[in-house]
């Protein structure tokens, strides 16, 4: 995994110096994200993809598959991520809204993928539709669709 | 409680997370969320996400025991869930319930509801739908 050159901070003059693939340095913090082990897989303009690997200690059933609870925060945090993105910086906000469509369970054992898009953003409301896989993005365990909200405003 | 899975089945999400039934009040479960890093957000304030995980539970204990009596070998298949955020969780314990809207032959509504100090301020709620599907 690549170094990032700076280390990002919740300082307003940092907002807009994010770039998607260093957020992950954000995630120093000994937090949820931090412990459900989420990473920064991919991004373009309005979209983003996290991976989440495998672990024991993050199963849910018997047959050892991750979920519904980890995907559920991978699902939010991926569509946080990708307002951000959107944006090129950060911006503080929260959900408001999240809505996910269980598809399948995902296989035992297997990491999983999950991808989102900031498809629409006004000043105070950011609108995501999201997805997530076990290895097949043909083939998802689950969609997403959430809105985000920032007091302050996403821009000027 | 007859047949079936328990009702809050102890994985190791469960686990990780602290997660367990805080009490069980005319047929209502509750279920129990410590505050500690691994559930924390931004500094000293709860994920949103890991309160979607505490919905979850909270959701499947409720049915498991709406249907413990007629159908204990239900099996439960999640359809979908959607959470509202409605304040910022802090540093406090968290308490999650759920009411079952609507149970019929093959299909499940509950409605639930997190909280920390007082349960007519909730932090979120959620509404679930589920399948059920019972072997008679």
């Amino acid at each position: 995994m690549s170094q990032p050159q700076y280390t990002p901070s919740l300082a307003p003059e940092h907002w807009t110096s994010w770039a998607p693939d260093v957020a992950d340095a954000f995630m120093v913090a000994d937090n949820h994200n931090r412990f459900i082990g989420a990473r920064y897989a991919a991004h373009g303009d309005d979209w983003i993809e996290m991976s989440l690997p495998w672990r024991e200690d993050l199963v849910e059933t018997e047959d050892g598959a991750l979920g519904p609870g980890v995907l559920i925060a991978l699902l939010d945090l991926t569509c946080s991520r990708s307002v951000w993105t959107r944006l090129s910086g950060y911006r503080p906000h929260a959900t408001l809204d999240l809505r996910v469509d269980h598809l399948r369970q995902p296989r035992p054992r297997a990491a999983l993928r999950a991808f989102a898009r900031c498809h629409q953003l006004t000043r105070h409301l950011a609108y995501v539709s999201g997805s997530a896989h076990d290895g097949n993005p043909d083939d998802p365990v689950a969609t997403a669709t959430g809105v985000f909200i920032s007091t302050l405003g996403y821009f000027e | 409680m007859s047949g079936g899975a328990p009702l809050l089945p102890d994985t190791p999400f469960a686990r990780s997370l602290g997660i367990e039934i805080a009490g069980i009040e005319a047929d209502v479960v509750r279920l129990l969320m410590p505050f500690s890093n691994r559930v924390t957000g931004r500094p000293d304030l709860l994920h949103g996400g890991s309160i979607g995980g505490l919905f979850d539970m909270a959701v499947m204990a409720n049915l498991r025991l709406a249907l413990s009596e007629a159908s204990p070998e239900a099996k439960i298949e999640r359809v979908n869930m959607t959470v509202r955020y409605l304040r910022a969780g802090r540093k406090l314990l968290t308490y999650a319930d759920a009411e079952i809207i609507r149970l019929g032959r093959t299909l499940a509504t509950v409605s639930a509801r997190a909280w920390q100090e007082d349960r007519n301020r909730p932090i979120a709620t959620a509404e679930a739908s589920l399948l059920v599907l019972r072997p008679d």
